[in-house]
């Protein structure tokens, strides 16, 4: 929650329709003369606390308001301002107080209840400030940051989904709601971590516990790790489905091409047309030059339609390698249409149209080649010089 | 106390054939494999040399690059020594635009003479070859045709070029040769491009770079990185021609050896067996240069459209070391070029008609270097069999790697492969004790140090001390080494191509001190003749133009072979 930066709700100064006297119309005549003048005061006084605030000074800014509420007593905007700044200075009780007088007599006064809803939050009464929150979000205009305090609310009284539902409201009304983006990955990133005690609570030495390191290690790229969860999950259930394919996925993150091939071949057991498993196959076969192998796992792999513009590429060079050059001109198009940025497509194309004795074709691919490095190499010393200066 | 067995022969031969030095598959046949043994005899041998990198906490990327060594004889005794690049004292931080210098004799270059009973000394001081600056590379060559080899010594922010004086000393001629370059210099060839008989000097510069403080790497305590290429704009190396009259011109740009890269590793061989000699230049991230002599003294970059500037899938990588030499027995040079963990080490097969052929994987090499760093490189045939092997420097360039690549070594033990005829093996597990040794391997020279008929090893490792490989390799085979003397080619007759035929088959070999990772091996030409006794005939096509066969000529012995004086074929020297 941040207490410092709170969100002013724009002055309202009309309050004469909210007071209506039957006293006799030169006493009513004085009496409008009297709030006029009032209304004037307070006015200045709210103009003058706002200028206090802005410079910290909220011992002046107090001042202020007590004698905006001595000139014009219950003024709701006075109130209401009030109650904010004392939030402001971690005085719940109080500003509560203020912000509820407010209420009791308009229920829907503008962004009131968010900011009681703020004063009970901080004050630890989360029950409270949910209800507030609740009835903040059911006027028309709510106050923007509302749904976003309500879903921590929410989260500190153990209502993950809850939370986790409205913070994703959050983001869909503003994607590029960095708070709330934070915020719901720490949430999921938290759910995550508790429903792992709650394995290792069960039995730590589960296959699922296992299984799950296994993920967490690999996404930390901590490989040699992750290999030995994920070697404990398969002790613990030898038949398990998919946890080859994930130590041969780690295998090879870590270029250990051998030890990749032979997990991605069980899984291959597992599963003979797995897409991702003949993917990882046939980019290792590839690598290796062994390129009709190769071609046998892409090819099982492309019924998928993957959308993964390296597989044409991993097809191109196949095609290429076994002078099937017809089909390696046709990947390595596809390759660039789904990735114009990729240089090396350009490179394997260049030797695909030599081959086809087309010199002109390949002079083109490998200029476009070049001109597509020098583009990359540029990037890279602009992206060092842009780090280089945000980091001095 | 081990000491080498000198056993010198020299003989002059030279008998003029005229003859065609044609591609031929060699017929050689493939021996029973024998137990590689290589056994490290450096204090033994009274070489003690630490390399100072200087690394600092600002992790500048020079402190992780060097350093190269050269096996040369720069006494004519018929020993090879050894000359090893050392660094300089950096500050922490160093100021940009600072030129760091040997703050003392810790950071000296250093000459170490073999003796006759095959230990070595230090000569340093009495050479003169101290040197100044942050040294990186060595290339040797008798660049004035007197008979004794001189130095060229490079360096970040000025090289050093050494005229060997013929009395054991050295004298800089730096500033009167106008060689003295500037920049990042890295790796460096002597070789004769137009073929005037006077060795030319090619000089790589790595990038453009100075002392800037750049945090690479994560902001963490532990994990600050050096620097990758990428964050460095490439620079053009310097070409200096050798105008006769101890005087150098820079000639880059007018012969067409200019283009912008990231140079480190340097080797000639005309691999389009035109007559010319060609450059291969290995480039860090950035695509390979293959520097076509187009015979009238203008060289063409022609690495792309030859294949052999990036990878297989069209993919730069950090190239470092190279060489260029027919493993093949073919009569085609082919390149090895080493690189980072995760790239395997890059095999360009020759395919004779001005193509290559990317064949890390079908050659062996990919599967066995997919986890290893590479730096120096050399084909040498360790076991005489006839079949040149492969011995690599290994290690990292980042001492950060493990914090994210867990299965990847900063430090690394040398590899070994064994070239079966058919493809490459790695035998380091079999070659004895000093193949476990994790170091942080850069350069690498290779030559038979005791003259024994086998090719033995220097190594440096970065900020660590320098290694001497004896091969002790023990086979029945029969090897024949040949010490050539140019009189109208240049004398060190680099550039050279030798054909030898035996009743197993043939090999060939260009002369040269290059190839490798900033180092520079002995120029004698090494062959294993496998069981045969004879070399049936020898054809040696020289710089000059001139062929010479020499016929029946027996193994085991270093063969001193002249250029022969005019000849049919004789054409005036430029």
């Amino acid at each position: 929650m941040q207490m410092g930066s709170r969100p002013y709700p724009s002055p309202a100064l009309s309050f004469h329709a909210r007071y209506r006297c039957t006293l006799a119309v030169i006493i009513g005549a004085l009496a409008i003369v009297s709030v006029a003048w009032a209304q004037g005061g307070v006015g200045t006084l709210l103009e003058r606390a706002r200028d206090a605030e802005k410079i910290n000074d909220y011992a002046t800014a107090t001042r202020v308001y007590e004698q905006a509420l001595v000139l014009s007593p219950g003024n709701l905007e006075v109130l209401k301002r009030f109650g904010v700044l004392e939030q402001t200075e971690l005085k719940f009780d109080s500003s509560i107080s203020h912000l509820q007088q407010v209420l009791a007599r308009e229920s829907q006064y503008s962004e009131v209840n968010f900011f009681l809803g703020m004063s009970y939050f901080g004050k630890g009464e989360s029950q409270l400030a949910i209800q507030s929150f609740e009835l903040e979000l059911e006027n028309a205009k709510p106050h923007p940051r509302c749904r976003y305090y309500l879903a921590l609310a929410l989260q500190s009284t153990g209502r993950l989904q809850d939370a986790i539902s409205q913070l994703n409201q959050t983001i869909a009304n503003n994607p590029n709601d960095a708070d709330a983006l934070y915020e719901l990955a720490r949430m999921h990133k938290n759910a995550s971590l508790q429903a792992i005690e709650r394995l290792k609570t069960i039995d730590p030495d589960s296959f699922q516990l296992h299984a799950l390191m296994g993920e967490v290690y690999a996404e930390e790229k901590r490989y040699l790790e992750a290999i030995r969860e994920y070697r404990s999950a398969l002790d613990k259930r030898p038949n398990a489905q998919g946890i080859h394919f994930s130590i041969g996925v780690a295998y090879w993150a870590q270029r250990q091409p051998a030890d990749a091939q032979k997990e991605l071949s069980l899984a291959l057991k597992e599963n003979p047309g797995d897409a991702m498993t003949n993917l990882y196959l046939g980019d290792i076969a590839v690598q290796e030059q062994r390129f009709q192998e190769a071609l046998t796992y892409l090819l099982v792999a492309q019924k998928a339609h993957l959308e993964v513009p390296q597989m044409h590429v991993l097809l191109g060079n196949c095609y290429q390698a076994l002078h099937d050059l017809e089909n390696a001109k046709a990947e390595l198009l596809a390759a660039i249409h789904a990735d114009p940025g990729a240089a090396p497509p350009h490179y394997l194309l260049a030797q695909v149209y030599r081959e086809l004795s087309n010199p002109e074709a390949s002079a083109r691919e490998l200029n476009e080649y070049q001109s597509l490095l020098k583009s990359d190499a540029d990037k890279a010393f602009e992206s060092r010089n842009n780090s280089y200066r945000d980091s001095k | 106390m081990v000491a080498f067995k000198a056993a010198v022969l020299m003989v002059s031969a030279s008998v003029v054939v005229p003859s065609v030095v044609c591609q031929q598959r060699s017929t050689v046949v493939p021996a029973q494999p024998v137990q590689p043994k290589f056994t490290e005899i450096t204090s033994a041998l009274g070489v003690r040399f630490q390399y100072r990198a200087s690394h600092t906490f600002r992790k500048y990327l020079i402190e992780t690059m060097g350093s190269g060594v050269a096996l040369f004889d720069y006494d004519n005794d018929g020993r090879l020594d050894i000359f090893a690049v050392n660094g300089a004292l950096l500050n922490d931080p160093t100021p940009r635009g600072s030129i760091p210098q040997k703050a003392g004799p810790e950071y000296w270059n250093r000459l170490f003479h073999q003796k006759p009973e095959g230990t070595f000394e230090d000569v340093t001081e009495k050479a003169g070859l101290q040197g100044i600056g942050y040294g990186m590379g060595v290339a040797v060559g008798d660049y004035d045709n007197d008979g004794y080899e001189d130095l060229y010594v490079t360096a970040y922010g000025g090289n050093r070029l050494y005229h060997n004086n013929g009395n054991g000393t050295f004298t800089d001629v730096t500033d009167r040769a106008s060689v003295g370059g500037g920049g990042w210099s890295t790796g460096a060839a002597w070789v004769d491009l137009d073929n005037d008989g006077l060795l030319d000097i090619v000089v790589l510069r790595y990038m453009q770079w100075d002392f800037e403080d750049i945090w690479c790497g994560e902001r963490k305590e532990g994990s600050r990185a050096y620097c990758t290429p990428d964050v460095f704009h490439p620079i053009s190396p310097l070409v200096y021609h050798n105008d006769g009259n101890g005087h150098f011109t820079e000639v880059s740009q007018k012969i067409g050896i200019a283009q912008a890269g990231k140079g480190l590793g340097i080797a000639i061989a005309d691999y389009d067996r035109d007559g010319h000699i060609d450059v291969f230049v290995a480039n860090d991230s950035v695509p390979e240069f293959l520097y076509h002599n187009r015979g009238n003294g203008i060289f063409e970059e022609v690495a792309l459209p030859s294949g052999v500037a990036v990878d297989g899938e069209g993919r730069s990588f950090a190239g470092m070391g190279v060489d260029f030499t027919d493993y093949r027995n073919d009569g085609l040079p082919s390149l090895l070029i080493t690189d980072l963990a995760t790239q395997v080490y890059a095999v360009y097969q020759n395919n004779g008609d001005g193509s290559f052929t990317y064949e890390s994987y079908p050659s062996g090499i990919g599967r066995m270097t997919m986890t290893h760093s590479g730096w120096g490189v050399r084909f040498f045939d360790y076991d005489n069999d006839g079949w040149k092997d492969l011995l690599i420097a290994q290690g990292h360039d980042l001492d950060t790697i493990q914090l994210t690549f867990p299965n990847i070594r900063y430090r690394e033990p040398m590899l070994l492969a064994r070239n079966t005829g058919k493809g490459f093996v790695d035998v380091s597990g079999d070659a004895g004790p000093v193949f476990q040794e994790p170091w942080v391997g850069r350069g690498l020279a290779i030559g038979d140090i005791d003259n024994d008929g086998r090719m033995d090893a220097v190594v440096t490792t970065n900020d660590g001390p320098l290694h001497i490989l004896h091969n002790d390799t023990t086979s029945p085979n029969h090897w024949l080494t040949l010490k050539l003397v140019g009189h109208r080619s240049n004398r060190d007759a680099i550039g050279a191509l030798v054909k030898i035929v035996t009743a197993q088959g043939v090999q060939f070999a260009t002369v040269t001190t290059a190839s490798s990772y900033l180092s520079s091996s002995d120029k004698r030409v090494h062959f294993g003749l496998g069981l045969d006794s004879t070399a049936k005939t020898i054809e040696i096509r020289w710089p000059s133009g001139t062929r010479q066969i020499l016929e029946n000529i027996r193994a085991d012995q270093i063969l001193q072979v002249d250029e022969p004086s005019a000849t049919a074929n004789e054409r005036p020297r430029n």
